[in-house]
């Protein structure tokens, strides 16, 4: 256990580094489980990376509930000056909560702005029957509605954003420093040229989160695909973001009506008024996509029961070192 | 080691699905070398290629000293199309395009160029990169054995007309160098398929200059379709997609209602161009109408029937509108 944590402070500090947020020092784990992560100077810091617009909170948080700690203000009050944190891991699963509500917020934000609506009705809506236009308009409504409840705007100026930036880039180290699988993930989603291609940490927290059983981790980790590639060591499997949507709600992901994944689905790609993930997935890719991520899908959800879920995880060359397994 | 070239084959023949066709390649081309930037032709012929890739001697060339470029009639693009279309082995087919390039026949390079290109996709990659069985094994392992059986089939065609080179081209800057000549030479035709071909580069697309090229574009497209070809839409469809709010599957689309051939079994008549040569075909542009979602297709079959509405009532300007917010391309 303290081999992972040490390893998850190298790899969020690696990934900090290399999307250009200099810390002060880095951060450091003492051998106790319980680890520092350092705050860096609110002007130099970038943010790191938001990743990919659809990102989930947890699903037991399927009602977007903050969480009963407020982050913002119990957890890690204003603390951009170099203050050093310390998360236990129930705080720090708060936060990365609060941390991926946000980011819903953001995604529906920028959903309902204008320019977006305009792109809808030019180039989806106005070619559509005009019931089913009318369904897809209610069903966006409906999913903005509850995906906005209990947001709060971010800073309009520009310089209070630059410290919120900065100070979720030190939440997410600490928390990433905590171990939470979430906070985990997360700073590996970073773009493409920005930390390695093929970072160690890739292959021990895919094994993590297969331990885990949490299909909302088994998602995400999914997504990452779309940065790994193949370096993520599903080597043999097609459209691996699209099987492993499918495979997450097999696993206990809430997909249903009105379920959080199916708004951020509906809110970043359209096509909204679906009964569940599924259908909205196999209405946004081709059928012979769909009939290929089918059949891989039952195969991975057989033996993830069956806990071999490893055999599809085929560690590709260029991905170093053992990971600290 | 035939396993391994039938490996780098099918490599190929799946990417290249995806590439632009010559028209794009045009105006990719164009994009690259902004007219601004443009150098004279002579400095132009002058420079000598920076990749060590091996220059083509016998490729037909246009240069100062070439006779004054022309455009073949209709009638001959139709004859040159029906020959590539049911020919294997094009070894004659290069020969008789390469002998009309030479005296000028602008449409000659062009479909020459074509050929070159879509071959010299898959030598590139054989020539270059080498065979490589992991890439084909991925590709090819979430295919279900239809659907295997058409890439197949399509690879072993290609193979077979792109045998007929005696020597593969991969685009290189000599290449580009000659698109940039082209486009020049493009512009100095009045009839309305150069008009409609002389596309506007990217960067210059929202230019007063550009804007108005752009209108002069679709006012020739218009030209084109008046002449009441269906295969039209399908040999100008991303060309028109950039030009229109229409995208390239709505005319597509269109084009499957309007041809016989087609409209009376849509998903038969995409199989079957799924299945054929990718190699200067234009029926290998159906084959993408495979890769729509269901909500793409919808959306797709509702442009369509504006469009061939439009074909039916003769508005063929319409067919052509740009988006309403802009005049910028795109579609989807």
């Amino acid at each position: 256990m303290k081999g992972w944590i040490g390893l998850g402070v190298f790899v969020v500090v690696a990934v900090i580094v290399g999307v250009g947020v200099i810390g002060n020092e880095p951060a450091t784990g003492d051998g106790t489980g319980v680890v520092r992560a350092t705050a860096a100077d609110p002007v130099t810091v970038m943010p790191v990376a938001l990743g990919p617009a659809v990102v989930t909170a947890s699903s037991s948080d399927r009602s977007g509930t903050p969480a009963e700690i407020d982050v913002a203000t119990d957890v890690l009050p204003d603390r951009t000056n170099a203050e050093p944190d310390r998360l236990s891991l129930e705080q720090a699963s708060a936060h990365m909560r609060q941390r991926l509500r946000d980011r819903d917020c953001r995604l529906t934000r920028e959903a309902n702005q204008p320019e977006k609506t305009a792109e809808r009705e030019e180039t989806e809506w106005q070619w559509l029957p005009a019931e089913s236009v009318a369904a897809e308009r209610a069903a966006f409504a409906e999913s903005s509605r509850r995906m906005l409840d209990g947001c709060h705007d971010d800073p309009a100026d520009e310089e209070q954003r630059r410290i919120l930036d900065s100070r979720r880039a030190v939440e997410l180290a600490a928390a990433v420093a905590a171990g939470d699988l979430q906070a985990r993930i997360e700073a590996l989603d970073v773009p493409r040229g920005a930390g390695p291609d093929y970072p160690d940490e890739l292959y021990p927290l895919a094994r993590d989160v297969f331990a885990s059983k949490d299909p909302e981790a088994l998602y995400r980790l999914g997504r990452l695909s779309d940065r790994y590639g193949q370096g993520m060591g599903w080597r043999d499997i097609p459209e691996p973001e699209l099987v492993w949507s499918l495979v997450a709600c097999d696993l206990g992901r809430d997909c249903g009506s009105g379920s959080r994944a199916l708004d951020q689905d509906c809110l970043a790609y359209g096509g909204c008024g679906h009964p569940n993930l599924e259908s909205a997935l196999r209405d946004r890719v081709s059928p012979h996509q769909f009939e290929s991520a089918q059949t891989f899908r039952q195969g991975i959800v057989e033996h993830y029961r069956a806990g071999e879920l490893e055999r599809f995880m085929q560690r590709d060359p260029r991905m170093r070192g053992s990971g600290g397994g | 080691m035939v396993t391994l070239a039938v490996g780098a084959l099918l490599v190929w023949w799946l990417q290249a699905r995806d590439q632009t066709s010559p028209d794009t390649v045009a105006e990719t081309v164009s994009t690259q070398l902004p007219v601004a930037q443009e150098t004279s032709e002579a400095q132009a012929i002058a420079t000598p290629p920076e990749s060590p890739a091996p220059v083509i001697p016998d490729q037909p060339n246009l240069s100062r000293t070439s006779p004054p470029p022309f455009r073949s009639s209709p009638q001959q693009r139709a004859v040159d199309r029906e020959r590539l279309a049911n020919t294997v082995d094009l070894t004659e087919i290069l020969d008789d395009l390469e002998r009309r390039a030479r005296a000028g026949d602008f449409d000659a390079h062009m479909l020459l160029r074509r050929i070159r290109s879509d071959c010299g996709q898959f030598a590139g990659r054989f020539g270059i990169e080498g065979p490589d069985p992991d890439r084909l094994e991925r590709n090819l392992a979430h295919l279900d054995p239809d659907e295997r059986e058409l890439v197949m089939s399509s690879a072993r065609i290609d193979m077979a007309r792109c045998g007929s080179l005696a020597q593969p081209e991969e685009i290189t800057p000599q290449w580009r160098e000659e698109a940039r000549l082209f486009r020049q030479q493009l512009a100095s035709f009045s009839d309305a398929l150069s008009r409609f071909q002389n596309s506007v580069p990217l960067p210059l697309q929202e230019t007063p200059a550009g804007i108005a090229q752009r209108e002069r574009q679709r006012i020739a497209g218009a030209e084109i379709l008046r002449d009441g070809d269906p295969m039209d839409l399908v040999r100008h469809a991303r060309g028109m997609q950039s030009l229109s709010r229409f995208s390239e599957a709505g005319y597509l689309l269109a084009a499957c209602q309007l041809l016989p051939s087609c409209a009376g079994d849509p998903d038969a008549f995409i199989l079957a161009a799924a299945r054929g040569t990718t190699i200067a075909n234009d029926l290998a542009a159906f084959a993408q109408l495979r890769d729509l979602s269901p909500r793409q297709r919808r959306i797709a079959l509702g442009q369509s029937a504006e469009i061939v509405s439009h074909w039916r009532n003769q508005r063929f300007a319409e067919m052509l509108s740009p988006k309403p917010r802009n005049a910028r391309g795109g579609g989807r």
